[in-house]
């Protein structure tokens, strides 16, 4: 994800389409994250709760933060808080859309927000790391796991399909 | 390689990221194992699936709502942003006239000073001499030369000072400085009072709020927006709220800021969580 590093410092010196910039940059992401952790039906309140959050603390964010990792952390943090996690149904999803969501709905949520980022957002092992703040070896460890539970939870779910 | 091993090794595998000769090893594997071989067509399935879905585009309109619900937020605590802003629209022929008008002040305040001075100086010289008589009646009988260069003991130089002390005290009592190590009590909240600064003061207060992670509100609770405070009155109420670990700092920085001893609030005060606790700024604007 391409980094505008002065964002931050624009937002600082009170340029009124920096915050309105930093949403057009990272919406896409920021929602596929809320969508594949919580489901379709919370998933726009969800971002948009983020991004109020985000617009409330930004005023004090060190300007040398990496902003998209922060935004990130931000939405895992409201994910979590989000409890209890229940997806909603999966009505509004494409076919193939629908299958990972079922299954991402059956995962632990640290198996989940790992798998998303890696997998749907397509994130580095490294980045996903610094932004859940764990060691590498648990991202990848988390990340193999969730992959394995919902391998083997495809076959029934594509033999009914 | 043992299939349990090999199992443990599939996300690596599939992800291209293993040595060679690892790689290898789980392909003997898989091709020894059926049930890993299951596993494996099934991940790089669902590898496939996750990756044709993809990122999700935000729905249309996403950024536009959430904009109009930032734009019906307060101020995220963006005072001093807030008097940045504003401050940089001011005309400089404005800011020129303000300066100007600080000079002036300053120049009558300083006027003021010296004029309060000289008259206690005054007072001082002319009860001198009024009182020694009354002390000492021998100083009647003294020729005005003696008197000048060997005062009576006991009598005129003890009641100087006694005259001088109040006239001085009288003078520069709004002038003295408060201590700064006031006994402070986070369960007694404390107004203070800010006279003078104009658009300074804003900004100050600002910086205040800033430096101890404090935040401003209205007596309600809600969070201050500087719009509302120099728009139609000049002198308003409000409140600073920090968390009682940087209360201290607080008091102290407003201590020095208003240069005047606080008082207790008498009145009512906004809602506070725990561990916080309040200070009321009466700012003139």
């Amino acid at each position: 994800m391409p980094e505008a590093p002065n964002l931050i410092r624009r937002f600082h010196a009170g340029e009124s389409n920096a915050f309105a910039e930093l949403v057009s940059t990272h919406q896409d992401d920021l929602y596929t994250l809320c969508l594949r952790a919580v489901g379709l039906d919370k998933a726009e309140a969800l971002a948009e709760t983020v991004l109020l959050a985000a617009h409330q603390a930004l005023h004090r964010l060190d300007p040398d933060t990496h902003l998209y990792n922060w935004l990130m952390q931000l939405t895992v943090e409201h994910i979590q808080a989000t409890s209890p996690l229940e997806c909603g149904p999966n009505d509004g999803l494409e076919e193939g859309s629908a299958t990972i969501q079922t299954l991402l709905d059956d995962l632990d949520l640290h198996f989940r927000v790992a798998v998303i980022m890696r997998d749907i957002i397509r994130l580095p092992e490294s980045q996903i790391a610094e932004i859940l703040e764990l060691p590498l070896g648990t991202v990848r460890s988390r990340i193999h796991r969730a992959r394995l539970t919902m391998a083997r939870g495809i076959a029934p779910i594509m033999d009914n399909v | 390689m043992e299939s349990f091993f090999a199992r443990n090794r599939l996300s690596a595998y599939l992800d291209r990221t293993l040595p060679k000769g690892e790689a290898e090893a789980i392909a003997e594997a898989i091709a020894r194992d059926i049930a890993l071989s299951a596993d494996v067509q099934a991940m790089q399935k669902t590898l496939s699936l996750m990756h044709t879905c993809g990122r999700a585009p935000a729905p249309t309109g996403f950024s536009a709502r959430t904009m109009a619900s930032i734009a019906t937020q307060p101020v995220p605590g963006s005072q001093v942003a807030w008097l940045q802003r504003r401050m940089a629209r001011m005309p400089t022929e404005l800011l020129a006239l303000a300066g100007a008008m600080a000079v002036i002040l300053v120049a009558i305040n300083r006027a003021n000073d010296g004029a309060d001075e000289r008259l206690a100086s005054n007072e001082t010289t002319m009860q001198a001499p009024a009182v020694a008589p009354q002390d000492n009646a021998k100083t009647v009988e003294q020729t005005s030369d003696t008197a000048a260069v060997e005062p009576p003991e006991n009598a005129s130089t003890p009641a100087v000072k006694a005259v001088a002390k109040p006239a001085k005290s009288n003078g520069s009592k709004a002038r003295t400085p408060v201590p700064k190590s006031l006994p402070y009590d986070p369960a007694s909240p404390l107004s203070y009072r800010i006279l003078h600064g104009g658009d300074q003061v804003l900004y100050d207060i600002a910086v205040l709020a800033d430096e101890t992670g404090g935040r401003l509100v209205d007596v309600h609770g809600k969070l201050f927006t500087p719009h509302s405070l120099n728009e139609s009155r000049s002198f308003s109420q409000l409140y600073l709220i920090t968390n009682i670990d940087e209360s201290a700092k607080a008091h102290a920085m407003l201590i020095e800021r208003s240069g005047m001893e606080p008082y207790p609030i008498n009145g009512p005060q906004p809602p506070l969580g725990e561990d916080e606790t309040v200070f009321l700024i009466e700012a003139q604007l």
